[in-house]
């Protein structure tokens, strides 16, 4: 595949992805140029590349983590906010839905409501397994954490979810 | 069941928390619970896809780039890609001729017994530049992409037209939407001046992309450059503050002309000529007086220094002001300004010499390369479309 159709392919999940992460949006298009940049620089590393994909969303993260510790580096004299605790918060959008106004803001509500439960990282591992269709394996290495380690956050949001809406599930 | 009976659409779907949750974060007790309920209600498959789909493509997963910053980016990805393949390519060029080099030394020992002296030249102390091949210049608007082959001035005016003249004074005039967005992209070994709606000059430097509308319909006047260097002298006009926005920082301009130069692989410089600018870079803002320069680095405080203006605005007068400016940089310049590629190893002691004059940048690159050498006190040779840089030989 070639750098544009790549480009065109991923460059919005992309993204999306950094956005969540709570980066600006022109810290992450400077590390999408980045991640793209060293990725044709070395034509064998495109060749063996197996999941194209889950391999820019890695990059990406790296990149950003260090463009992260650089600038927290400055500002709080080596105190680096640690992995777990960057932020991820997913967008929702209703407007493309042709409703009522009313309903699209309802939807929202509810969307939002059950995502606003969860923390930081459930709402990474949602989005990339929901949305992006990552298995454990790789959410977990995108984490930094174990799988049984992602397992068991996951675990945790479906209950406490349970508790807190009593949703209960009538068979 | 019954408390599925309010689902009837697929926008019910999306209301209902037991669906969202089910979506997800599905386990075995709500997979066999909604798979029941779609057994029993076959009608809703369709809303049930419907709401799976939204909430995975558009609901969960909408891009905010719109398609002039894709368009931008991707531009900026192609421009820094093509000039490391260059560097790469060349490298192994370079590879190349040593070995070729050595073969020759041997072969001279061999066949001549001859004191292999003067070829011995240890092949760092040489710097190796390759003319690459030249690329046009791109103006995009309203989607369409223009090129031209030569140095171009793009005046845009009141009427949404945009005028196009090149050196040989062939003038190609455009009409373009108002609102629209235009890109220019002036490749290495290009130059470009603009003349924007409301009056303001820019002069663009080589391996550059500005960004910038037809009209500044908006209460504010935005530009953007995406990468490379500009000098510009913003029109004034109380009513309509005047930005400049890079990848790295943005500007707000009260009236000046300053340089702005923001090329990858070295720091951001703001040099303030005439007027006032302030400079934001993250939440801080600062102030530049006139004869100041601010130099932007990524997650380092920024640099104020005082400078002659004149060495980083001669440029857009066609010649270079040199004062104990170390090679590699007056070879950087001379790189995008001719697209050349230079090649040296890290260690080479030629790239430790400064040059202090005055160099013009002619159309003639020997003559360029001979002020050069003139000033730091090497020699070169060119052949073909390489130049080779040696210590000047007593």
């Amino acid at each position: 595949m070639d750098l544009a159709s790549l480009y065109n392919l991923y460059v919005n999940d992309l993204f999306i992805y950094g956005c969540y992460l709570g980066f600006e949006r022109e810290v992450v298009k400077d590390a999408i140029h980045d991640v793209f940049v060293k990725l044709t620089a070395d034509e064998d590393l495109l060749r063996h590349i197996s999941h194209i994909k889950f391999y820019l969303f890695k990059s990406l993260k790296n990149r950003l983590l260090d463009i992260h510790k650089e600038v927290r580096r400055e500002v709080t004299l080596g105190n680096v906010v640690p992995l777990e605790e960057m932020p991820f918060n997913i967008m929702i959008n209703v407007e493309d839905l042709i409703i009522e106004r009313e309903e699209q803001i309802q939807i929202k509500n509810e969307i939002e409501q059950m995502l606003n439960a969860l923390t930081d990282r459930q709402r990474e591992i949602i989005y990339l397994r929901y949305v992006q269709e990552y298995d454990y394996k790789q959410i977990a290495e995108l984490l930094q954490i174990s799988v049984h380690g992602c397992r068991k956050l996951v675990s945790k949001a479906i209950l406490s979810l349970r508790e807190r809406f009593s949703v209960f599930l009538i068979l | 069941m019954e408390r599925n009976n309010i689902c009837n659409s697929y926008t019910d779907l999306l209301k209902d928390q037991r669906f969202l949750q089910w979506q997800l974060m599905s386990d075995e007790t709500m997979n066999s619970y909604w798979k029941e309920f779609f057994f029993q209600h076959p009608e809703l498959k369709n809303e049930l896809l419907q709401a799976i789909h939204y909430l995975k493509k558009e609901g969960l997963n909408k891009s905010s780039l719109n398609d002039d910053e894709r368009m931008a980016l991707f531009e900026r990805i192609q421009i820094s890609v093509n000039r490391k393949k260059k560097k790469k390519i060349f490298t192994l060029i370079g590879y190349a001729s040593a070995v070729a080099v050595v073969a020759l030394i041997i072969l001279g020992i061999k066949l001549f017994s001859l004191t292999p002296e003067s070829l011995v030249r240890p092949d760092k102390e040489i710097i190796i530049g390759e003319v690459l091949n030249n690329k046009d210049i791109q103006l995009i608007t309203s989607g369409k992409t223009i090129s031209f082959d030569n140095d171009v001035e793009v005046s845009l005016n009141d009427e949404g037209t945009v005028e196009v003249t090149q050196r040989d004074n062939d003038v190609t005039r455009l009409a373009v939407n108002h609102d629209q967005i235009n890109s220019l992209i002036v490749p290495f070994g290009k130059r470009s001046t603009l003349r924007l709606a409301d009056g303001t000059k820019v002069w663009l430097n080589s391996g550059s992309v500005l960004e910038f509308p037809t009209q500044f319909s908006g209460k504010n006047r935005e530009i953007k450059l995406a990468s490379g260097e500009m000098y510009i002298e913003v029109a004034h006009d109380k009513e309509k503050p005047f930005y400049v926005h890079t990848p790295d920082f943005k500007l707000r301009v009260y009236g000046t002309k300053f340089n702005l130069s923001n090329y990858d692989n070295s720091p951001g410089s703001v040099v303030l000529v005439e007027g006032s600018v302030s400079v934001q870079s993250g939440t801080e803002e600062m102030f530049l007086n006139p004869n100041e320069q601010l130099l932007i680095s990524r997650g380092k405080a920024p640099e104020r220094q005082t400078v002659d203006v004149t060495h980083y605005i001669s440029w857009k007068d066609g010649y270079l002001l040199l004062e104990n400016t170390p090679m590699t940089d007056v070879l950087d310049k001379v790189e995008r300004y001719y697209n050349l590629s230079f090649n040296y190893e890290q260690d080479v002691n030629l790239k430790k010499r400064t040059c202090s004059g005055k160099i013009y940048l002619s159309e003639n690159l020997d003559n360029v390369m001979t002020t050069i050498t003139l000033l730091s006190a090497t020699q070169f040779k060119k052949e073909n479309n390489r130049i080779y840089i040696s210590h000047a030989t007593e």
